[in-house]
Order: C-alpha cells, then sequence, then structure tokens
C-alpha cells in the first residue's frame, strides 16, 4: 500500500509515518511548515501523484497565501516568514483592508475541489482534514481541532497528539478500504 | 439538451450588435436544438470562471464549454463596498447579482478595473500589487490550478465538455484556441460576428 501525504507544518509532524505504520503502508510526505491552502494544492498537482492507494491532505488556515518572487513564499497574516523583506507593508494592507473571510472561503473551497477532483479522477481514495478552527466548511472528513490531542508550546500536536490524530485518521480510512 | 457556456467577454459577446443572437453560444444551442446559460460577463478572471463554476449546479447540463481568460486577472471581495467600480456598477446595474457586484474585477490592461481607492502611500494598491508582488508564474500557477479544478470535477462528473482559451502563451492543453488571428476581431479585439460564427463551427468539430 502506498500513501501520500501533504499539508502544512501538522502534516510535516509525526501523524503521517504513525498513519503509514498503522496500514503498513509506503508513504510520501510533501508537507511543509506554513504551507497555505494554495501551496498544498498547487505542490499536490505539480508532484502529480498517481499509482497512490491513499491520500491524506491537511489544510489549513483559510487567510494564508502565498506569492512568487524567484521562489514561492507563504503569506500569513503574522507576516513571519523571513524573506517578505520589503513587501511586508503590502501584504499587511493586504490583510488590514482588502481580505475578508469570504475570500479566504472561496479559496479554501477551491483548494477542496481541486485536490478531490484530481484524486476523484486518478481514482485515489482522499481524506482531507483541516487545522482552520473557524472553517465554516463542511466539506472536510475532519476538522483536526474536533478531537482532544495534546499540544506544545507552539500549539501544535506533541508525539501522543500526532498519535490520536493517527488514529483518527486510521479510523476515516478503514471506512474507505 | 441543456448547454453551459461560462468566459469572459469574449464568451459574453462584447462589441456584437445583436449579442443575444450572434455569440458562438447561441450558435452551439441552435445546431444542438439545445437550451443554453451563458453567464460569462466582460473582464472575469480565471479565479472569477472558477468560483462561478463552482457556484454553478454543472450536473444540471447536458454540455459546458469553458472560456478561460488572462492569467493576469483577478478578483477581489468587496465586503465594506468601498471600491470605486464597486460603485459605479452599482449606479450603472442596480439590478445586477450580488455574486457578481461583491467581487470586484481587477484588469491590470484597464484602468477603470484598476482604481478600487486603496490608496498606500499614494499609489493604488493594486497598482502595486502588479508591480510589486504579481509574478506571471503565479497567473500561471492559477491558470494550471483553475484548468485542472474545472476538467476534473466535470470528467469525474462525466460530463461533456470543452476547455477553451483566449491566452495565447497557456502551457495548458486546451482544446480550442481563441485567441487566433483566423477569427476576425471589432475594433475592442473582441470576434465579430462572422468570427463568432466561424469559433462555433470549429467548437461543432470537436464535439
Amino acid at each position: 500500500m502506498r500513501i501520500f501525504s501533504n499539508g502544512s507544518s501538522f502534516a510535516s509532524g509525526k501523524y503521517p509515518e504513525y498513519l503509514a505504520k498503522m496500514l503498513n503502508a509506503d508513504l510520501t510526505n510533501i508537507a511543509m511548515p506554513g504551507y497555505s491552502n494554495r501551496s498544498i494544492w498547487r505542490t499536490t498537482l505539480e508532484s502529480k501523484p498517481v499509482d497512490y492507494d491513499l491520500a491524506v491532505i491537511q489544510l489549513t488556515s483559510k487567510s494564508r497565501t502565498e506569492y512568487f518572487d524567484g521562489f514561492w513564499i507563504e503569506v500569513s497574516p503574522q507576516l513571519c516568514h523571513p524573506r517578505l523583506d520589503d513587501k511586508k507593508r503590502l501584504w499587511e494592507y493586504w490583510y488590514e483592508n482588502l481580505y475578508s473571510d469570504e475570500y479566504g472561503d472561496c479559496d479554501e473551497n477551491f483548494a477542496i475541489e481541486g485536490l478531490r477532483g484530481y484524486f476523484a479522477c486518478n481514482n485515489i481514495p482522499c481524506i482531507i482534514v483541516t487545522t482552520d478552527k473557524f472553517t465554516k466548511s463542511k466539506k472536510f472528513d475532519l476538522n483536526i481541532f474536533d478531537i482532544n490531542f495534546p499540544m506544545d508550546k507552539t500549539r501544535h500536536p506533541t508525539t501522543i497528539g500526532h498519535k490520536v490524530i493517527a488514529n483518527k485518521i486510521y479510523e476515516i480510512a478503514n471506512t474507505r478500504r | 439538451m441543456r448547454l453551459l457556456t461560462l468566459g469572459d467577454s469574449w464568451t459574453f459577446g462584447d462589441e456584437l450588435e445583436d449579442r443575444s443572437n450572434q455569440r458562438f453560444s447561441t450558435l452551439i444551442s441552435r445546431r444542438m436544438n439545445a437550451e443554453v446559460d451563458n453567464p460569462s460577463t466582460c473582464g472575469l478572471s480565471n479565479h472569477a470562471i472558477a468560483r462561478i463554476f463552482l457556484e454553478t449546479d454543472i450536473s444540471a447540463y447536458d454540455l459546458v464549454i469553458i472560456q478561460m481568460s488572462q492569467i493576469s486577472r483577478t478578483e477581489w471581495y468587496d465586503k465594506k463596498g468601498v471600491s470605486k467600480t464597486y460603485k459605479s456598477k452599482l449606479q450603472n446595474k442596480p439590478n445586477m447579482p450580488k455574486m457578481l457586484v461583491d467581487w470586484d474585477k481587477i484588469m491590470p490592461t484597464k484602468d477603470i478595473f484598476m482604481s478600487t481607492g486603496h490608496i498606500l502611500d499614494g499609489k493604488e494598491w493594486w497598482i502595486r500589487y502588479y508591480e510589486e508582488l504579481y509574478h506571471d508564474k503565479y497567473g500561471e500557477s492559477d491558470e494550471m490550478l483553475f484548468f485542472h479544478l474545472m476538467k476534473n470535477k466535470l470528467t469525474s462528473m462525466s460530463i461533456p465538455h470543452l476547455m477553451l482559451t483566449i491566452n495565447k502563451k497557456t502551457k495548458m492543453p486546451f482544446d480550442l484556441q481563441l485567441n487566433k488571428s483566423k477569427y476576425p476581431r471589432a475594433k475592442g479585439d473582441h470576434p465579430t460576428s462572422l468570427g463568432h460564427i466561424m469559433i462555433a463551427s470549429d467548437i461543432m468539430k470537436l464535439l
């Protein structure tokens, strides 16, 4: 069995590995901390995953985005990316005056529909979870913050937290097999 | 039989004298004896086309024709209704659907679509966006993402479809390139009535 995983900081932690062990599967995990929903959607399509038995995608806060300046740079309202430099002021203005939840909802829906469509056309069962606590979308298989798991000081899952998340996704995966 | 066509001014039929009768969507629907819905409007970006596509119940259609646009266009949600273009839209078309009014079109090639009134350090924010943040690589990736989003959804729902474009430089496998010199153009660069006849004919060959 082969599993494809993508997402942001949560998915770049240990839960995909724990899940792969539980399913006795080989894992490809291209998740990166700081990824936006657009980055997760884009890098998934760019890596063209085929011949997988399961895809587990973790989407993130809908307000994050990315732009290209020789390389892709992640942007979030915290504006903490070290490469933002002189662009920080422009992005501050974006979040203060132009960005809205409606825009974020729309981009989140694009990522969900784009990812589901890709995996449907490639006959790969797909589980999409989110770490956006406040999402209004009913299209996710799981909101990770709906389950109780221990977090560290950075508000990311501890080792046990990752095991709890893997267990929950394992339950969902079993309903898809 | 029901047909959906969705795109920008090219599919809307801009610059035609008798738009509702001369645009290619109508010509195709007549040849196929089909009812046609065409929610296309001028200035739509690929972001807008994909958004309207997802807001539409596409399961109601037997054939869907999507015309994608120039990659540099975009849109934003004008929640507070402060945009200058928003205000002019309301003045001109008070009955325009909310889904078109709230979303403000941004087109770097036309000043009217670049004046939202959001001024940062004396300059419209969207002008600064194109000068300092936008890169064609971003536009190309938008095109790639939205192309696959719409095509994969239609494929997974087994709905026959065609993907068209006006982006001359596209790298995506569209079924038909509309931005060709063989289709006669009006002053504003949109196809003439003959152009629409020729486009309809080329689309029929693909069906």
